[in-house]
């Protein structure tokens, strides 16, 4: 079963320079109980994913197409609808920790208002001794030393790290069945990254929750995905299993990727890297969105726009998979 | 916790001696204006007479009692402390001590401006949270609109046409006067009008009291909700773009909480100075509004004493201002501290 399914998803952002698509024509599935890493460079559109789910995208933003959240269609539920399912149904955890927690209210308070929502919709009574008790558990489950201490603090007086434990432990009380990460560890030092990561990885299994990570890592997605969808300049170029993009990327840019990350053994030499930037979205090549970059690309990609092809259990949009 | 607590105090002293050394600040440079324009003792008794008919022997007498040959800085230091001790001298008009006039104006005036004040913010946090929430779109043009006339507009010239307007044109509201001057006004016990009908249950009086207020209120408030209105706006469309925000309404929060509880409460925090300023500049205002709506208050007793010369009464006025306009920022830090954990307490 699939938790979450995005069919032809589309979002524009109104802005002075006039309107662009920062995503193009989405099509995904999410299983339930998996994780999946959306992985593509800064500007690919992968925050826009996380925010056009919960439907929080800036006034600006335009969206088309369909999320079916389990069956329903978020894109056509009441607003009052959208809210239930926010919290308790759908619940991404934001990039920057610093700026993620309400800087005038209690750690603690904060905690309390996820669980009275949670409370609220079970239709169980909200006490407050019995709540208490449950964000300390909660505290402790993400290896926060000293609770207590913890929900008596304002956020400015915790670092990065605890904050974006404590952004996880609100997302546990709450008890989603789909965790967005949205970046959560770029934020933060490499040592405690690891430690947040693996945190992840241990709530999904256990809560049995569908996660979905978005990195701009793809080493770090490898270590927590099932399935992995990269995306390049608003468009996903390929789509399936984690463990066979590695074994065997498909792509030119999910190759170049895996490439540009230093492998186990360290042979001497120099690190792979990509060249070039990702194409601005008011100055889409005409071609395929990576054709400038491609070590591949021959005269049709720069001509037009390659579909989505089947290859291997996996989709990729590339011409070097069109076997007509 | 309990060092939170030694923090605060130690902020709170901080604050309270900042707030002393301000204070004697404004006393000097009262003193050193007065004797500029008044740099002789002669000239300065002729002052505290209060007339031009005087001989000298009452000219050196008044020298004598107020001490105006006295060096400089024992004049101020015996200036300071008359003023710490709320002695500004006799009313060269009234021939009364200063204060016991200021006692029956201050009330008057401040009774109207906190009113106008919090009517000004409230107006001014909703327009500008509205609009902060309909940003780029038609309310938040509206709303622009209104607040951009309503700050423009110059304050005599608002308060005139409102009376214009609803007193003398739709006579809806009185136009003169603080109350029916038919009724008898209830003893002063606290020297506030309002509190005073309220306490002696006299509510013809109260009522009559609130009907008159109604325009020089609302005068202040129009006239002053712009800014605040601007402000709350342009706090509250940053703290909208802010990640917890967006948090809280994927905690799955009603709209009402998210707004009150997290957007307001944060976009708030600037408008907590400047309400302070605002105070200042609505209690200079109110000469301007006193005078229009002749509500007896500070405002016109200043501007009675600036057009029969009364040196005394000004002077006083003007220091009265001057701490109100301090001890008002001082109130504002306190409650900056309150409202922003993060505020200045270490």
């Amino acid at each position: 079963m699939n938790a979450l399914e995005i069919r032809d998803l589309s979002v524009y952002y109104r802005t002075p320079l006039g309107k662009v698509k920062v995503l193009d024509s989405l099509d995904a599935d999410f299983p339930e109980s998996k994780t999946t890493g959306i992985v593509g460079e800064s500007g690919s559109g992968k925050s826009t994913l996380g925010f056009a789910i919960t439907r929080l995208l800036p006034p600006t933003a335009a969206v088309e197409g369909s999320i079916k959240y389990y069956g329903d269609d978020l894109m056509k539920l009441p607003a009052k609808k959208m809210r239930e399912v926010r919290g308790t149904g759908v619940f991404m955890i934001m990039q920057d920790p610093f700026s993620s927690l309400n800087p005038v209210k209690r750690v603690g308070d904060q905690l309390l208002e996820a669980l009275q929502v949670r409370y609220e919709r079970r239709g169980e009574g909200f006490d407050y001794a019995t709540a208490r008790k449950e964000a300390l558990k909660r505290l402790s489950d993400v290896k926060l030393p000293d609770p207590d201490l913890v929900m008596s603090k304002y956020p400015y007086q915790l670092s990065g790290g605890q904050i974006q434990r404590v952004v996880i432990a609100m997302g546990l009380l709450l008890e989603p069945k789909v965790i967005i990460a949205d970046e959560p560890t770029s934020a933060l030092d490499v040592s405690i990254q690891a430690q947040v990561i693996s945190l992840l990885r241990e709530l999904q299994e256990s809560y049995g929750m569908t996660l979905l990570f978005i990195t701009h890592d793809l080493a770090v997605a490898t270590a927590v995905s099932d399935n992995v969808i990269i995306l390049y300049a608003g468009r996903i170029m390929e789509q399936g299993s984690m463990a066979d993009a590695i074994r065997k990327p498909l792509h030119p840019y999910t190759q170049g990727l895996l490439k540009s990350f230093p492998s186990g053994n360290y042979k001497e030499g120099k690190l792979y890297s990509l060249k070039g930037l990702p194409p601005s979205f008011f100055d889409l090549p005409s071609g395929c969105r990576f054709s400038d970059r491609c070590p591949y690309a021959f005269d049709r990609c720069y001509k037009e726009e390659p579909q989505v092809y089947r290859v291997e259990d996996r989709n990729v949009r590339c011409f070097l998979y069109d076997k007509r | 916790m309990k060092r939170m607590q030694s923090n605060f105090i130690f902020f709170l002293i901080r604050r309270i001696i900042n707030a002393l050394v301000t204070l004697v600040l404004l006393v000097l440079l009262v003193f050193v204006l007065i004797h500029v324009i008044l740099p002789t003792p002669q000239a300065m008794a002729k002052v505290y007479i209060g007339s031009q008919h005087y001989t000298t022997a009452e000219l050196n007498s008044v020298i004598e009692r107020y001490g105006l040959n006295e060096p400089l800085y024992v004049q101020f230091f015996k200036y300071v402390i008359d003023v710490f001790t709320g002695n500004f001298g006799l009313d060269s008009l009234y021939k009364v001590p200063e204060m016991q006039l200021l006692d029956k104006f201050i009330p008057i005036t401040l009774e109207f401006v906190l009113i106008a004040i919090a009517l000004q913010v409230v107006i001014g946090v909703f327009a500008g949270g509205f609009a902060a929430m309909y940003r780029g779109q038609v309310p938040d043009w509206i709303i622009k609109v209104l607040y951009l006339v309503a700050w423009a507009a110059p304050v005599f010239l608002l308060a005139t046409l409102m009376q214009f307007a609803f007193a003398y044109d739709l006579k809806v509201l009185p136009a003169l006067n603080m109350a029916n001057p038919v009724l008898v006004p209830p003893k002063p016990i606290t020297g506030y009008p309002l509190i005073d009908a309220a306490i002696e249950g006299d509510w013809t009086y109260f009522d009559s009291l609130l009907t008159h207020m109604v325009l020089p209120v609302l005068a202040i408030a129009i006239a002053g909700f712009g800014l605040t209105t601007r402000i709350m706006r342009s706090s509250a469309v940053e703290v909208f773009d802010k990640d917890y925000v967006k948090l809280a309404y994927m905690k799955g929060l009603s709209n009402g909480k998210v707004l009150f509880g997290t957007v307001f409460r944060n976009a708030l925090i600037p408008i907590v100075t400047l309400t302070a300023i605002q105070f200042g500049f609505a209690v200079s205002g109110a000469v301007v509004i006193e005078d229009v709506f002749l509500y007896k208050g500070m405002g016109f007793f200043l501007y009675q004493s600036v057009t029969s010369m009364d040196y005394v009464a000004i002077i006083a006025t003007t220091i009265i201002v001057g701490i109100s306009v301090i001890i008002a920022n001082f109130a504002a830090d306190l409650l900056y501290a309150v409202v922003d954990p993060r505020g200045k307490l270490e």
